[in-house]
């Protein structure tokens, strides 16, 4: 936000805007407006290289939202593909049983789960990790918590695979050690919406507890002398002294969670999972368009589900917005 | 009288609890990393018969050796990734910067209407699918530029310079004025030298985003542009499908629990030795946003 009012340039000033239609063409060159914009027309210049990309990479792929329209065919292009209409969102929604409804509830669900496990943990993990006095082991512990999140998913798969493979991952000789029998987890869909939550805790816990921390940082030391007068422990301390403190910051990053529940991290799952997708549980629908490029069909659904997904993933961004605002903390926009 | 920061030297339960509980979750984080380095210096028979241990099982360079052998792609790939990398970081920085600057000037005549039209995109996109056409449509499918150019303009980036170019005082956009300097001496020699930690930030975010993606070249390569394909993406048909790459299957004699490990060790290591310094500039560009002025 700008907070310098001093200077001369854009200060809010109550004017009339002069209607340029009415007063001729010509005013307009002698106006105010004109001058500055031609005062300051090497900042266009400076602009443009950035508009350029804006233009091509981001409003571009714009027209791209057609083939949700089409039976999109690579080689004819948006061009010389048939209309369709919305017949693709009439099969995506019309039947219950389609695969766009398991798309939605993985998304749903992954994120969800997710949210439930990751959330509690992150909170209590920061607060554990305040009550810890040494500097230097807790800056260390720190350091190494970060160390996940720089990974790729790739090579946090690898890893993985190292512990969940079926013939001597670590995972089944520990089972194996116990009396149990190996599982083939790669085969089974059942663990693994609790196994990407519990992958993205692990690389992002550090990174995510930061904000917590920082939110702590600026909590009045008094307080918490106040409850050890008063005989409380740590425990006590942290329910009384700790959570209302970063009730906002808590609050604001609960409902960006939600917010952004229609949202995947399909860098994570298409790593994790490897490709078998006998896992009818780990498709969301960023993967269905990867498929459907690497596939060479399906484009029309694909991309109406991201409409949808893009649609209703707004109109959450909107809702939680306001209600953020009305709990009298910064909006996201 | 309590001292500040005088720490109660009777050690309660809680902390042995607490101090226990933080070593667990440190040895969850490193243990991980240790598997994968002592299996990359093992035997690659015992590997096989005894599955993944804590320790090493024969300590050998096997696994590396291959890796070398194998072919040229792991480290063409590489290099692949160190160009995309750097090149992707420095364009990123260049543009960012430069629109943030022009966003941020008060006196720009139509600024709302800029600003709005580069929020928009944060919000609605129009798809993987979309992006590929257009890739395609100018010519930059299966090369290198499909890989630097798309993520450059990063408008999450493009906000956090311009809320830190609000924050400089313009007593010294007005004072270069007085000099005689443009809108564009102004941005390079009063503007550009302050921002330079935060364009650090910028830049080392793109960095490690473009290190580690692999959906990019997957999307944009087709199977035969080998020499193109960056480290991530080779990573993941090391591990999930060899025989594409060596035409070698897993049952042989090639050491090949051993050589997944090893790759994963090489591509992993540089970003991990890097981890303490990146987190140091990511956290400047988290926090920025939340400096009250």
């Amino acid at each position: 936000m700008e907070t310098n009012n001093s200077s001369i340039y854009g200060k809010k000033v109550e004017r009339q805007k002069p209607n340029y239609f009415k007063l001729g063409i010509k005013s307009f060159f002698s106006s105010n407006t004109w001058k500055r914009i031609c005062k300051y027309k090497s900042l266009y210049l400076i602009l443009l290289p950035s508009l350029l990309f804006l233009a091509i990479f981001y409003y571009a792929p714009y027209f791209g939202l057609a083939i949700a329209f089409q039976d999109f065919r690579l080689t004819e292009g948006i061009t010389g593909s048939e209309w369709i209409g919305f017949k693709a969102f009439e099969n995506i929604f019309a039947n219950v049983n389609t695969s766009a409804y398991r798309l939605i509830r993985n998304t749903i669900y992954i994120s969800l789960i997710r949210l439930a496990i990751n959330f509690p943990i992150i909170l209590i993990y920061s607060v554990l990790l305040r009550e810890i006095g040494r500097k230097r082991f807790k800056s260390t512990v720190q350091t190494i918590s970060y160390i996940p999140f720089f990974l790729s998913w790739v090579a946090v798969s690898g890893i993985a695979y190292n512990l969940f493979k079926y013939d001597g991952g670590l995972f089944n000789k520990m089972i194996i050690a116990f009396g149990g029998d190996p599982v083939s987890w790669y085969n089974t869909p059942g663990p693994w919406w609790i196994i990407l939550a519990f992958s993205s805790l692990w690389k992002g816990l550090g990174w995510a507890t930061l904000i917590y921390i920082s939110g702590m940082g600026t909590i009045n030391e008094e307080l918490y002398d106040a409850v050890k007068m008063d005989g409380g422990g740590r425990f006590k301390q942290a329910i009384t002294v700790t959570l209302p403190s970063l009730s906002s910051v808590i609050c604001l990053q609960l409902l960006l969670d939600v917010a952004s529940i229609l949202g995947d991290d399909v860098d994570q799952i298409m790593a994790m999972v490897n490709g078998s997708s006998a896992l009818g549980n780990t498709d969301v629908i960023s993967s269905s368009m990867i498929m459907s490029i690497t596939s060479g069909s399906g484009f029309a659904e694909s991309t109406a589900l991201n409409i949808f997904r893009g649609l209703v993933g707004f109109v959450l961004v909107l809702i939680v917005n306001r209600v953020v605002k009305k709990t009298g903390n910064n909006g996201i926009l | 009288m309590i001292r500040r920061g005088h720490v109660n030297k009777k050690v309660s339960l809680f902390d042995i609890f607490n101090y226990t509980l933080m070593i667990v979750l440190s040895l969850v984080f490193l243990i991980p990393f240790w598997i994968i380095l002592v299996s990359s210096l093992s035997d690659n028979s015992k590997l096989m018969s005894n599955g993944i241990g804590l320790w090493f099982q024969g300590f050998t360079f096997d696994g590396y050796k291959y890796l070398f052998e194998m072919s040229n792609l792991f480290f063409n790939s590489l290099l692949n990734s160190v160009i995309v990398s750097f090149a992707s970081s420095i364009i990123s920085v260049v543009l960012c910067t430069s629109a943030a600057y022009v966003l941020s000037r008060k006196g720009l005549v139509g600024r709302k209407f800029f600003n709005i039209l580069f929020m928009i995109p944060m919000f609605f996109g129009g798809g993987t699918i979309a992006l590929f056409l257009v890739i395609k449509w100018i010519n930059l499918y299966n090369t290198l530029w499909a890989l630097i150019l798309p993520c450059t303009l990063r408008i999450a980036s493009i906000l956090l310079m311009r809320n830190f170019f609000y924050t400089i005082p313009d007593s010294l956009s007005e004072a270069a004025e007085i000099d005689g300097a443009n809108e564009f001496q102004k941005m390079v020699k009063v503007y550009i030298p302050l921002a330079i930690p935060m364009m650090m930030t910028i830049g080392l975010i793109i960095f490690v985003d473009r290190w580690n993606n692999w959906l990019d070249t997957l999307l944009y390569f087709d199977s035969t542009k080998e020499t193109s394909w960056t480290i991530q993406y080779v990573l993941r048909q090391i591990l999930t499908n060899m025989n594409s790459i060596s035409g070698i299957d897993e049952s042989s004699l090639a050491p090949v629990i051993a050589a997944r490990n090893a790759a994963i060790v090489i591509t992993v290591i540089p970003l991990m030795i890097l981890s303490p310094m990146l987190h140091k500039y990511y956290v400047k560009g988290m926090t920025a946003g939340s400096v009250k002025q």
